[in-house]
């Protein structure tokens, strides 16, 4: 009977330590949470915009022209193109799972997906626009008049069509990758080499930056711990300066926000200045100047593996409706 | 005046209504601002358990509890969030929210060393683990005194960064120093250097990251939100309590407004209501005109633009016919153009007209009305439009010629017959004046007692004749308005005597005493006719010897008055006769009457004395009055006639004498 009892307290206390062991996750990588509380109504008007070649001064351009939901929310070439066939100075970063970094662009100068959106609509190599002249465009639309009054109640402004589009955005959560039904519990949904290349992402402190829901998006960097990437690499360009550019920093000089690598399979070419062509060559980069160590061919392999377990749902438009 | 009062009045009201709209208003607005508020606190009190979960998630990161930054991320959001409402929020409250800087500029020097913090703590964690690769990999070449003292390094490290000490920082250093000048094979020597350069990374950073999270929660961000909240909180309770300064003060100015509105409206109700009975009052006055009168109102020119049933039923025309038309379709023809002229005369000038019109009616038969027209003077005086109210008076009208004609009539017929008395008593005269004087001349004759008898009658009868004759010829003058009075100078002594003296020869009468009596303050000479006044003394005491049987008679002239070019006087013939009682006084001096019928016919006479000297009287500007009773007893002590069994009776007359010569 004490036995019994003493058994079961242990079982117990067991329990509690289990519990709260996974409460404070040691896991550096967690799944990604389907984002709830938001207005299907604003992102159905949301996606519209996001497509709409309107917000471009000459009508050629939308949301989508660089970050292509189809493959993987971005671009594949190393700058975008904008209007007029202008070329930028830095690579489009996906736009899924972007509700969840700390902040937009590389350098993080905007806190919001709100505030991002007036860059692109004013950069000259961009979308090369402005507000009163996509506001006109979209108020002589009846069916943006009628969309929303009904969805925000009023006319329109900036303010709303912004909130749309974020809306939207926040929507675009590559939930439900093999990856996070392994983490879920789901032993054989990503392989025995998969599962490798995690132990090695973790062990070669890969981790240490690419981590959160996210795998990455949650911290600034400085690109090139170990050694000097812009003097190994030439042509340094006021890009380059990264986030000092926002806070003019000394330290924070050539920092910039870690990328997601949650569809960085789906995302070449990689950095800010789009250039590594392959994961393959990003991973030798990051080893090199982040990590100060040498990854072997075969961990490589193994790591890039784990890296295609990461790509969940990409945009579906009737999973919304 | 009356216009400035409702203004002020419309001004008081309107400013009433924009205050209690403001007061509600204000109440609204406090509501809105307390909620507001509410929100505004639950915002800081989230502020301050977001900052609080800062410095716990930072020392989590910082002890390695937690091995991702997703959590940070979400807390940085939330305050930035935070902020944004907290900025709205302000200028709901506070109507700025500049105040706010400061402590978010903390709060975002706060993130920014965070966000250094969790890049270092990265390049650090990840070094971290590399030392023990490194070093498990570097070991396995080197021979056993080597290894223990990597080992020593490594061991050396770790103790480091969980006991930093500027000792162990110095002694790693050296054991480095050390380390670097072994002879190695180059592959070798560059992991050796690697393993140094991570060594030294960890180094850095590890007193960096230590200084950083000192410094990270070392920001008093959570002092400075206290604070704020606590200012604030007194600041609006300052301002609650202002609030109901304010809500009482709106309170009594719109309950004393209430209380004015309360009292004017009542006023008002008063007003109304005895404007109400006044005009209801009109109405009855209205009403009681139409019944009785005529009443037209017509424009400046003349045309009708009121007529009321009375009037279309006398003139026989219909409302629609009068309308605009000129009072001239009325127009009789019985007055001359200028009766009109003058009546637009006097109206125009703003003048009340009366008078009395004939009117041709719509079948040509005439009527009479007396107007009244009253004209309305509009601004700048000048009559806008007139009423005229008319009464029928065409009865009347037909009564008073018939009555004219009567009067003339009778006029004519009266002096007629005092044109014909006179002509005929003056015809009678002449040959009653022949027989008088043929009779004197018989008398002069030889004639037998019995001629004698025979003429003296004839005379007497003659004489008797010629008295009446010449009363009723002075009757008839008057009558007929020709009397006419002498003025010439005269002793009024004289006269007085003069009639006393002739009344008594002809009395004869032993039992009978005349007295007569002229107050001796009378001038004696005046000025007036004394054959008159001789004849009204004379018929008065004629009278009175006539009416007394014994006893006696006075004859006085008393002064009444006396001014530079005038005398008043006053005549009395008093007796001791048989009286006359009121009826008959009031009776007497009409013609043709005496006192008793049957005293007619006992002393004769025509009767006609006392009505002539009456005009005679009233000619001189004098008049007659009875006195009732005589003093007997004074007047006459010696002979008390107590014998008589009528009182006394006596005749005043006052006679003032025009002039008297001096």
């Amino acid at each position: 009977m004490w036995r019994m009892v003493i058994t079961m307290f242990w079982a117990f206390c067991l329990g509690q330590v289990q519990a709260l062991a996974a409460e404070i996750s040691d896991a550096a990588i967690v799944p990604l949470e389907r984002p709830k509380e938001l207005s299907v109504e604003k992102i159905r008007l949301g996606r519209r915009l996001f497509h709409d070649t309107r917000l471009s001064h000459d009508n050629s351009i939308s949301c989508a022209h660089c970050h292509d939901l189809a493959h993987g929310g971005a671009d594949h070439t190393p700058h975008s193109y904008g209007v007029g066939g202008a070329e930028g100075v830095i690579n489009a970063p996906t736009v899924y799972n972007a509700g969840l970094n700390l902040a937009q662009f590389w350098d993080g100068r905007a806190a919001t997906l709100e505030e991002q959106i007036d860059g692109p609509i004013h950069n000259p190599v961009e979308m090369a626009s402005n507000w009163p002249e996509v506001l006109a465009k979209l108020r002589a639309d009846a069916s943006y008049v009628e969309s929303f009054a009904r969805v925000f109640g009023g006319k329109i402004t900036e303010a709303r069509v912004k909130e749309a589009i974020a809306e939207f955005e926040r929507s675009l959560v590559t939930v439900d990758s093999p990856f996070d039904r392994y983490l879920r519990g789901d032993a054989t949904a990503i392989s025995e080499v998969q599962k490798r290349g995690y132990r090695l992402f973790i062990s070669y402190g890969c981790v240490s930056c690419h981590q959160g829901a996210n795998v990455g998006g949650n911290l600034f960097q400085v690109m090139g711990v170990f050694g000097d990437y812009f003097r190994d690499r030439g042509g340094e360009t006021k890009a380059d300066l990264g986030r000092y550019n926002v806070t003019g920093l000394a330290r924070d000089r050539h920092k910039f926000k870690v990328p997601s690598l949650r569809l960085v399979v789906l995302t070449a070419p990689y950095f800010h200045d789009g250039s590594a062509e392959t994961l393959d060559q990003a991973i030798r980069v990051m080893a090199k100047y982040q990590l100060g160590r040498d990854i072997p061919d075969e961990d490589i392999a193994d790591i890039i593996a784990f890296l295609h377990s990461l790509v969940g749902k990409m945009d579906d438009a009737d999973a919304h409706e | 005046m009356r216009m400035n009062s409702n203004l002020v009045r419309y001004a008081i009201v309107a400013s009433g209504v924009l205050l209690i709209a403001a007061a509600t208003y204000g109440s609204f607005a406090s509501r809105k601002e307390f909620l507001a508020y509410q929100e505004w606190s639950r915002t800081w009190m989230e502020l301050k358990k977001q900052d609080v979960r800062l410095n716990e998630h930072m020392l989590m990161v910082r002890t390695m509890m937690t091995r991702n930054y997703d959590e940070l991320v979400r807390i940085i959001h939330a305050i930035r969030q935070l902020r944004r409402t907290l900025m709205r929020l302000d200028f709901a409250v506070h109507g700025h929210a500049s105040h706010l800087d400061e402590l978010f500029d903390l709060m975002e020097r706060k993130i920014a060393m965070i966000e250094q913090y969790k890049a270092d703590q990265a390049i650090l964690q990840n070094s971290q683990r590399y030392l023990r690769v490194v070093a498990g990999q570097l070991s396995t070449q080197l021979d056993a005194a080597r290894q223990a003292r990597l080992h020593d390094l490594e061991a050396d490290v770790y103790f480091y960064l969980s006991m930093p000490s500027p000792e162990r920082k110095a002694h790693i250093r050296s054991m480095i120093q050390d380390m670097e000048a072994w002879p190695l094979a180059s592959a070798l020597q560059a992991e050796m250097q690697n393993m140094i350069r991570h060594i030294n990374v960890l180094l850095d950073k590890s007193d960096y990251l230590l200084e950083l999270a000192r410094k990270v929660i070392a920001v008093p961000s959570a002092q400075r939100i206290d604070a704020m909240l606590a200012t604030y909180k007194v600041r609006h309770r300052a301002q609650l309590s202002r609030m109901d300064t304010s809500r009482l003060l709106l309170a009594v100015v719109a309950g004393l407004l209430l209380l004015w509105i309360s009292v004017t409206m009542r006023r008002q109700q008063q007003i109304s209501e005895r404007l109400k009975e006044a005009l209801q009052e009109l109405e009855y006055q209205k009403y009681a005109l139409d019944q009785h009168s005529i009443v037209a109102v017509t424009d400046q020119r003349g045309r009708i633009t009121y007529a009321n049933d009375k009037f279309c039923e006398i003139s026989q025309y219909s409302r629609e016919e009068l309308l605009g038309q000129d009072h001239r379709i009325l127009n009789s023809g019985h007055h001359p153009p200028s009766f009109f002229a003058e009546m637009w005369r006097a109206i125009g000038m703003g003048h009340i007209w009366r008078g009395e019109i004939c009117n041709r009616r719509k079948d040509g038969s005439l009527y009479w009305v007396d107007t009244t027209v009253v004209p309305f003077t509009g601004k700048g005086g000048k009559p806008e439009r007139y009423i005229a109210i008319r009464t029928d008076i065409t009865a009347r009208k037909t009564m008073e010629q018939k009555l004219k004609r009567a009067h003339d009539e009778a006029l004519e017929s009266s002096r007629m017959k005092s044109m014909f008395l006179s002509t005929v008593s003056h015809e009678i005269r002449t040959p009653l004046n022949g027989i008088i004087g043929m009779g004197d001349l018989l008398l002069d004759t030889e004639l037998t007692p019995q001629q004698q008898e025979f003429v003296a009658a004839i005379r007497a009868s003659s004489e008797s004749l010629l008295r009446i004759i010449n009363d009723i010829l002075d009757f008839s003058k008057f009558e007929a308005g020709q009397m006419e009075m002498d003025e010439t100078d005269f002793s009024l002594l004289s006269v007085v005597e003069g009639s006393s003296v002739v009344v008594s020869h002809r009395s004869r009468n032993d039992r009978l005493a005349l007295y007569s009596f002229v107050d001796p303050r009378i001038p004696p000479v005046l000025r007036g006719d004394p054959g008159r006044l001789r004849q009204v003394l004379l018929n008065l005491i004629d009278n009175a010897v006539k009416f007394t049987e014994e006893g006696c008679v006075v004859v006085r002239a008393d002064l009444v008055s006396r001014s530079d070019d005038r005398v008043r006087v006053v005549f009395s013939v008093l007796d001791t006769g048989i009286g006359i009682d009121p009826e008959t006084q009031a009776k007497l001096f009409q013609p043709f009457v005496q006192a008793d019928g049957s005293a007619t016919r006992k002393y004769g006479g025509t009767g006609l004395g006392l009505a002539i000297s009456k005009h005679i009287v009233a000619l001189m500007g004098g008049r007659f009055r009875w006195r009732a009773s005589l003093a007997r007893d004074r007047v006459f002590p010696s002979r008390s006639s107590s014998r008589l069994g009528m009182p006394p009776w006596s005749k005043i007359f006052r006679w003032m004498m025009k002039n008297y010569a001096g």
